[in-house]
């Protein structure tokens, strides 16, 4: 029966909800120091200013690193594009952080929308099993799914 | 609730006329004067002097270019000239 | 296990969410960390993240916290089964100590795939590699 798939679907990426995306917990970072290391080794420590969907970011007061590691530079500024990115290293706060903003925020959602919310709960449910093979959507909150709580 | 980031991130016109560096896939790098640019990070340059051998060598080499167009889709990164400075391991203490 | 979500995408990574993980980059990098999340491109978000090192039969770790991985650096995404893991017969090493033979060791292997790209270039009429050189 498929609801039972739903079901047991559903409590194993339920208390994660989809806006803990890679990229939410990225816009979340915004003026957070990090440390990103591009495909080619070089690595930039800077806080980040600005990033968008394609994984592109602007950091400032940005140390540059060779990668080799053997030469650094001082930026004022600098923009990255994100297909040249390998990883990025935020402080291991942030995430804890996203998640008390998304339940404040999803408090805020349910109260305002009140009792619309459990009309649409079951459309809401069923969601997020075929978003979740392909999540699309991107870091947008407060949409699919969000009706059930936690 | 975030703003869905259709707009650019990066606002070029605070380098117009102001010297910037910027690199390419394949690790070309060139610094010019933004001369002018559009959405697709596409740039026009002036006085362009392309980096020859960065990163290896100590000895920076430079070639002359002039007026160039940059395609934005090989950019991969860009940064005003201003402010940048080769400096000693800040990391140091810390490692 | 989830018939309805296809094997072959990310979407297979459900059941890894909130288990420990091991990560291989492209670049030969073996990370651990719990997987908090990932999306449609395998971009992954790894908690309590230690890089390991390892050295015939002994190993290093280095604590390195919360990492966003962009997915198409990863070659391996594999569970780590915790009963088990202690059982693996490598002996522990100070990170420091291991770091310069590690090092040797990759600058090594560089020189050896550099060697063999020539020759093969030279006299066995192969291709130049793209310039990655790292297999994948």
């Amino acid at each position: 029966m498929s609801e039972g798939h739903g079901a047991a679907r559903e409590s194993s990426l339920g208390e994660w909800p989809r806006s803990t995306l890679p990229l939410s917990l990225l816009n979340a970072a915004q003026n957070k120091p990090m440390l990103v290391e591009l495909k080619n080794g070089e690595t930039f420590n800077g806080h980040l200013v600005n990033c968008d969907n394609f994984m592109n970011i602007t950091l400032r007061e940005v140390y540059q690193t060779n990668a080799e590691g053997d030469r650094f530079w001082k930026v004022k500024e600098c923009y990255i594009r994100g297909s040249t990115i390998k990883y990025l290293r935020v402080p291991d706060t942030l995430l804890d952080a996203v998640k008390e903003e998304q339940n404040r925020a999803r408090e805020a959602g349910r109260s305002a929308r009140g009792a619309h919310v459990s009309g649409a709960g079951n459309r809401g449910r069923g969601m997020p099993q075929r978003g979740r093979g392909a999540v699309r959507g991107g870091p947008m909150r407060g949409g699919r799914g969000r009706g059930r709580g936690m | 609730m975030d703003k869905p980031k259709r707009e650019a991130i990066l606002d070029l016109a605070k380098y117009t006329n102001e010297r910037i560096r910027v690199k390419f896939t394949g690790g070309r790098e060139v610094t010019g004067v933004l001369k002018g640019y559009d959405q697709l990070l596409n740039l026009v340059l002036d006085e362009v002097e392309e980096n020859l051998q960065t990163e290896s060598d100590a000895d920076p080499q430079t070639r002359k270019l002039g007026l160039v167009v940059l395609r934005g889709p090989t950019i991969t990164l860009l940064s005003p000239v201003d402010g940048f400075e080769e400096i000693a391991n800040p990391f140091a203490q810390q490692e | 296990m989830d018939s309805l979500i296809p094997f072959t995408t990310s979407g297979s990574l459900v059941d890894c969410v909130d288990r420990k993980m091991l990560v291989v980059l492209r670049d030969g990098r073996k990370l651990q960390g719990v997987l908090r999340s990932y999306d449609q491109f395998a971009n992954l978000v790894l908690e309590d993240t230690v890089e390991r090192i390892y050295y015939g039969d002994v190993f290093a770790e280095t604590w390195k916290g919360l990492f966003l991985i962009r997915g198409e650096n990863v070659v391996l995404l594999g569970e780590v089964d915790l009963d088990k893991e202690d059982d693996v017969p490598l002996q522990q090493v100070a990170w420091e100590e291991l770091v310069p033979i590690h090092r040797e060791e990759i600058a090594a292997k560089k020189k050896r795939e550099e060697t063999k790209a020539k020759v093969l270039f030279e006299q066995k009429g192969f291709c130049k590699e793209g310039g990655e050189g790292d297999g994948y």
